[in-house]
C-alpha cells in the first residue's frame, strides 16, 4: 500500500492544504474533556503540538491513531474520512513515549513488522527493510535484539518501524522524553532530517519549547484539552495570543505597568539593566543569580508599585533576566542589591493575569482576560 | 497549509464544512460495537466459570434452600441431639480448631519469614523466596506421607518415622491433631511469609528513608514505614490459611479419627451415607451453610488481597539491609527462616527416602534399602486393589487430565488476559468469578458437580470431563492470577505499536503481548499442571476405578484406612510426585530468571 502514492511524491503535493483535516474532534473522560479541536496538516508539514503536562497532547494523537474513541468530530486523512476506521486501517504510524519496541523481536523483525502485517510481498518487504537499515544507519544492528543496543538507536528504529508501510500521517509523542539532553539535542537533528526526507506529514507532541520550536513548521498549543494558540512557529513564538501562551513560552508575564488592565509578555533575553533615571525603568531587588554556561541568569523581585503592578497580589513579580558573561552581562550586582530594569521588546496582550497569583491561577484553569 | 484561525480563540465546536451533515456523538455507540466484537473472547472464561462451578453451585444451593433443607435441616441437624448432629457439631468445631490454630502456628512462623526475607539482601534470597513454592506444588497426599514418614509412632509398637525413631517425643505430630495441624502448618507457612514479602513490597521505601533522616529508628521506620504493609500481608495470609484449613480434607481423613473430622470430611461422609442412613440432600444442605458461614471470611480475604494490592499491584524496590555477621537483630527471623526451609527440605527427603525403604518389621533399624516398593507399585496385586486400573494406567489417567486441564486452562486464561486488557471491568467480574471454586472448597464443588450432572456428564464416557472441570476449576484461580498479572503488568504500548502498524487487535495481542508474557505463560501452564497433577480430593468424590490418578492410588493404597494394602506403593508413588513436582518447580525457577535476565 501507499508505494505508488509516495513514489508520486513532488513539491507541489507537499504543499497543498489540509491533507489531514481534522475538525470539531472530541473526547470525553470522567475527568478530562479534550476538544472541539480543529486542525489541519499540509502535506510533508510538520506540526508541533506543545502544552503542559495533562493538557491532552498524548490523548490528541490516539484520538488520530484510533486508539480511543472519538466522542464527536471528523477526521479526514488523504481525503478518505478515518473517524470509525480502527487504528490498522487507518495508515497512521505513530512513535510512542517509551518507543514500544518488541523486546523479543530483532530490529530488522521490528522495521518489518508492518509489512508483514500489512502483507507486502516477501520482496518488497525485504527491500524496503533493507532501505531503512540503510538511511537509518542501522545495518550492523539488524539481528540484535532492543534491549543489546543504545537509547539512540532504539529511538531510530522506532522511529525507521512507524516509517516503515509508508504512513499517510506521521504521530510522534514525546519521543525524546527518556533520552538525556545531549543526545535528545542530537536526536531531534536526526528525527527532522528523516522527516524531511521521508515527506511524511507528522504531528509532534512535546512539552519541551525548545524541542519543538526546533522541529515545527507550525506549532499548537494545547491547554487543558483546548487549543489555545496556532500558527507558523515564529508567528506563535513573536506573538503570543495570552499571558498563558507567553508564560509557556518563556516570557516573563506580568501586569502591564500603568494601567488597570491588560499584561505584557518580555523576554528574559530582552530585559536589560538600566540607570535609575531611565524612561520607564522598573526598580527591584536581586534575589538569587547564577551562571548558565555562557550566560547569566538572575532573578529580580519588582518592587515599583507604578500602576497596579502588584496590587492585589501577595507579592510582586519575579522577572527572570538571561545576561550575557562578558559585555552587557560584566559586573552584574550581586544578590540583594537594588537594581533598575528596562524592556528591549515588549508584547502586549490585552487578557488580565489570573487574580489568585500568576502560575496558581494557570495551573486551576483560571483565565485571565477583561 | 495550516487553517487560518484567529489566535486565542479555541474552536466553539468547529465549523463541519467539508465533512457533510452534523457530528454524531458515537463514544456509547463504539464502546457497544468494541464490547460485541471482543465478545467471543471473554466467551470461553465465562462459560467455563458458569458450567463448572457458577450453575451447579447456584442450582445446588436454591435447591437445598427451596425445600428448607438449607434452613430447617441444618438448624434441627445442629440443634438435634441424635448422631448425626453431635457429629455435625463436632465436624464445624474441628474445623473451627484446625482453622484458627493452622492460621495463629502459621502466621506466628511465616510473618517473621516474610519480614526477614523482604528486609535483607543476601546470596541466595531470590532461590530461598522461589522454593517457598515448593510446598503449594506439591500434592497434599504426599505431605501426609511425609508427616507418617518423620513422624509416625503408634500407640503400640516402637516408632517407625524418621524423626520419631531418634526422638519419640516427635512421634506426637505424626497422627491426630498435631498431625493434622503439621500438614497445614507445612503448607501454609510458607504461603503466609509470600504474602508478608508482598505486603512489604507495596511499602514505600522513600518514606522510610524519610523517617531515617528525620531522626526516626527502626521502631519508628516499621510503625511509620512498613509494618503496616507487613501485618495486612500477614494477616491476609493467615486468613487464607483459616480459609484452606477450615476446608481440609485430606489430612483429618488420614491423619485424624472420627473425632477429628472437618466439615468437608463430614459432607463427604453424609454424601457416601446418602441412600441408606441419611437423605442425600443434608449433604448439600451442610455445605449451603458451610459457604454461607465462610462467605464472610472468603470476602474479606479478597477485599484485603485487593486493598494491600497483593496481586495486580506494583512492587516497589524494597529497602533492604545487606546481611553481614553483626546483624544480630536478624538472627532469631535468621533461625525462623532456617527452620522452614529445613522443614520442607526434611519433608521432601523423607518422601524420596521412604520409597527406596522396605520395612521388614516394626521398627526403623528393621527396614533395609531397596527397590521393593516401586516393583511393588508395577505388580499385579496393586492392579488387583485398584479395580482392575494398573499403575501404568493410572499413570496415562494422570498425565490426561493435567495436560487438558492445562491446555483448557491456558485457553481460558488467555481469552480472559485479553478480555481484561480490553475491558478491565469484566476482567475484574472474570477474575472475582474464577475465585469462586477456591473458596467454595473442592468436596462441595465436586458434590455440586456431581448433583448437577447425574445423569448427564456423570456417566462412565464423561465422567473424564466432570474431573478435568473440577480439577481446572480449582486450578483456575492461580493460573488466571499468574497470567494476567502478567498481562496487566506489561506496556500497553508495543500492542497499540503492532496496531498502528497494520496489525488487528487480536494479532497485535499475540504478538506484542503473548511473547512479554511468555515467562508468567509457561509457569501458569507449569502450575496448571502440578495442580491438576496432585489434585486429590475432588477427584476421589468423583472417580469410579477406571479413572484413578495416581494420588488416588496413592490413597487406597497406602492412606486409606480401610484399603490401604501396600504401603510400599504408595510411597514409591509420593516420590514419583515429589520428583515431577521438582521438575516443575526448577523450570517455573528457570522461566523465572529467564524473565528477570531480560529485564
Amino acid at each position: 500500500m501507499g508505494e505508488g502514492e509516495r513514489e508520486g511524491d513532488g513539491e507541489r503535493e507537499r504543499d497543498a492544504p489540509g491533507y489531514l483535516e481534522v475538525r470539531g474532534l472530541v473526547a470525553r473522560y470522567p475527568e478530562f474533556r479534550l476538544g472541539p479541536i480543529d486542525l489541519s496538516v499540509g502535506k510533508g508539514e510538520t506540526l508541533v503540538v506543545l502544552g503542559p503536562n495533562g493538557s491532552g497532547k498524548s490523548t490528541l494523537l490516539r484520538l488520530l491513531a484510533g486508539l480511543e474513541p472519538v466522542e464527536r468530530g471528523r477526521i479526514r486523512l488523504a481525503g478518505r474520512d478515518i473517524t470509525d476506521l480502527p487504528p490498522h486501517r487507518r495508515s497512521v504510524g505513530m512513535v510512542f513515549q517509551d518507543l514500544a519496541l518488541f523486546p523479543g523481536k530483532t530490529v530488522w523483525d521490528n522495521l518489518t513488522y508492518g509489512l508483514v502485517v500489512q502483507r507486502w510481498s516477501r520482496q518488497e518487504a525485504e527491500k524496503r527493510g533493507e532501505e531503512l537499515l540503510r538511511d537509518f544507519h542501522l545495518s550492523f544492528l539488524a539481528e540484535r535484539l532492543p534491549s543489546e543496543i543504545s537509547g539512540g538507536e532504539r529511538q531510530r528504529v522506532a522511529l525507521a518501524r512507524a516509517l516503515a508501510p509508508r504512513p499517510s500521517l506521521l504521530l510522534l509523542d514525546e519521543p525524546l522524553s527518556s533520552a538525556d539532553p545531549r543526545h535528545a539535542r542530537e536526536l531531534r537533528g536526526e528525527i527532522k532530517g528523516y522527516l524531511r526526507a521521508a515527506g511524511t506529514p507528522a504531528i509532534y507532541v512535546t512539552h519541551d519549547f525548545d524541542e519543538g520550536f526546533f522541529l515545527a513548521q507550525r506549532m499548537a498549543l494545547l491547554r487543558e484539552g483546548r487549543w489555545v494558540q496556532e500558527g507558523p512557529a515564529e508567528e506563535v513564538f513573536d506573538r503570543p495570543s495570552d499571558p498563558f501562551v507567553a508564560w509557556f513560552l518563556g516570557y516573563n508575564v506580568l501586569p502591564k505597568p500603568a494601567s488597570h488592565h491588560g499584561t505584557v509578555a518580555v523576554l528574559p533575553e530582552e530585559v536589560r539593566l538600566c540607570d535609575p533615571g531611565a524612561s520607564g525603568a522598573l526598580e527591584g531587588v536581586v534575589e538569587s543569580r547564577g551562571e548558565t554556561g555562557s550566560q547569566i541568569r538572575m532573578f529580580v523581585r519588582l518592587s515599583t508599585p507604578a500602576g497596579p503592578l502588584g496590587a492585589g497580589r501577595e507579592e510582586s513579580p519575579l522577572l527572570e533576566l538571561l545576561l550575557p558573561r562578558g559585555g552587557a552581562g560584566a559586573g552584574t550586582p550581586a544578590v540583594g542589591t537594588k537594581v533598575h530594569l528596562r524592556f528591549e521588546r515588549t508584547v502586549e496582550l490585552p487578557q488580565d493575569l489570573p487574580p489568585n497569583g500568576f502560575k496558581r491561577g494557570f495551573a486551576s484553569g483560571e483565565s485571565g482576560g477583561p | 497549509m495550516a487553517s487560518s484561525k484567529p489566535p486565542a480563540s479555541p474552536s466553539p465546536g468547529g465549523p463541519e464544512a467539508g465533512f457533510g451533515g452534523r457530528m454524531p456523538s458515537r463514544g456509547t455507540f463504539r464502546r457497544w460495537r468494541t464490547w460485541l466484537e471482543d465478545l467471543p473472547w471473554l466467551l470461553p472464561a465465562v462459560a467455563f466459570v458458569l458450567l463448572f462451578s457458577l450453575l451447579p453451585l447456584l442450582d445446588v444451593f436454591s435447591q437445598a434452600w427451596t425445600f428448607g433443607h438449607g434452613v430447617r435441616g441444618v438448624i434441627f441437624l445442629l440443634r438435634s441431639n441424635n448422631v448425626l448432629g453431635r457429629a455435625t457439631r463436632e465436624a464445624l468445631g474441628n474445623s473451627l480448631e484446625q482453622g484458627v490454630l493452622s492460621a495463629g502456628l502459621a502466621s506466628l512462623w511465616g510473618v517473621p519469614v516474610g519480614v526477614f526475607l523482604a528486609r535483607n539482601r543476601f546470596p541466595g534470597r531470590d532461590l530461598l523466596l522461589a522454593f517457598l513454592l515448593v510446598p503449594f506444588l506439591l500434592p497434599v497426599l504426599v505431605v501426609v506421607l511425609g508427616v507418617q514418614e518423620l513422624f509416625t509412632c503408634p500407640a503400640q509398637g516402637a516408632c517407625t518415622g524418621f524423626l520419631s525413631s531418634l526422638w519419640p517425643v516427635l512421634g506426637a505430630l505424626g497422627s491426630g491433631l498435631p498431625g493434622i495441624l503439621t500438614v497445614n502448618v507445612f503448607y501454609n507457612t510458607p504461603m503466609v511469609a509470600l504474602f508478608t514479602v508482598a505486603g512489604i513490597g507495596q511499602s514505600s521505601p522513600a518514606i522510610e528513608e524519610a523517617v531515617a533522616t528525620l531522626g526516626g529508628g527502626p521502631w519508628r521506620a516499621f510503625r511509620d514505614a512498613w509494618g503496616k504493609h507487613a501485618l495486612v500481608g500477614g494477616a491476609t495470609g493467615a486468613l487464607l490459611t483459616f480459609l484452606f484449613s477450615f476446608l481440609s480434607f485430606a489430612p483429618p481423613l488420614i491423619l485424624g479419627q472420627y473425632s477429628n473430622w472437618t466439615i468437608e470430611d463430614w459432607i463427604y461422609s453424609l454424601f457416601q451415607l446418602r441412600s441408606t442412613v441419611v437423605s442425600p440432600d443434608l449433604a448439600v444442605a451442610v455445605s449451603l451453610w458451610t459457604v454461607l458461614f465462610l462467605l464472610g471470611p472468603s470476602l474479606l480475604y479478597v477485599l484485603l488481597a485487593r486493598h494491600a494490592r497483593l496481586f495486580g499491584g506494583t512492587p516497589r524496590p524494597v529497602r533492604t539491609v545487606r546481611l553481614g555477621a553483626r546483624s544480630w537483630r536478624a538472627l532469631p527471623f535468621l533461625a525462623a527462616s532456617a527452620a522452614l526451609v529445613g522443614f520442607v527440605a526434611v519433608m521432601i527427603a523423607s518422601v524420596l527416602v521412604g520409597s527406596f525403604v522396605v520395612s521388614s518389621g516394626t521398627t526403623l533399624t528393621s527396614a533395609r534399602l531397596g527397590t521393593g516398593n516401586w516393583l511393588l507399585l508395577f505388580s499385579p496385586r496393586t492392579t488387583q486393589a485398584l479395580g482392575g486400573t494398573s499403575t501404568v494406567g493410572a499413570i496415562l489417567n494422570t498425565v490426561f487430565f493435567a495436560v487438558v486441564v492445562t491446555l483448557l486452562l491456558l485457553l481460558v486464561a488467555l481469552a480472559a488476559g485479553y478480555a481484561r486488557l480490553r475491558h478491565p471491568h469484566v476482567g475484574s467480574l472474570v477474575d472475582l468469578m474464577s475465585f469462586v471454586p477456591m473458596l467454595v472448597s473442592p468436596v462441595i464443588l465436586a458434590l455440586a458437580l456431581w448433583l448437577f450432572y447425574y445423569g448427564t456428564l456423570y456417566v462412565p464416557a464423561f465422567l473424564w470431563v466432570l474431573i478435568v472441570g473440577a480439577q481446572a476449576g480449582l486450578a483456575l484461580p492461580f493460573v488466571l492470577e499468574t497470567i494476567s498479572l502478567a498481562l496487566r503488568s506489561h506496556s500497553r504500548y508495543p500492542r497499540e505499536a503492532a496496531q498502528t502498524l497494520g496489525a488487528r487487535r487480536f494479532r497485535a495481542f499475540l504478538d506484542a503481548d503473548v511473547p512479554m508474557a511468555k515467562e508468567a505463560l509457561i509457569a501458569g501452564a507449569l502450575f496448571a499442571f502440578a495442580l491438576s497433577l496432585g489434585e486429590f480430593t475432588a477427584t476421589n468424590f468423583l472417580y469410579t476405578p477406571a479413572y484413578t490418578t495416581l494420588v488416588v492410588e496413592m490413597y487406597v493404597l497406602g492412606l486409606n484406612h480401610f484399603s490401604a494394602t501396600a504401603p510400599g506403593a504408595a510411597a514409591a508413588i509420593g516420590a514419583l510426585l515429589v520428583v515431577i513436582s521438582l521438575a516443575a518447580f526448577y523450570i517455573i525457577l528457570g522461566v523465572g530468571r529467564r524473565g528477570h535476565g531480560r529485564g
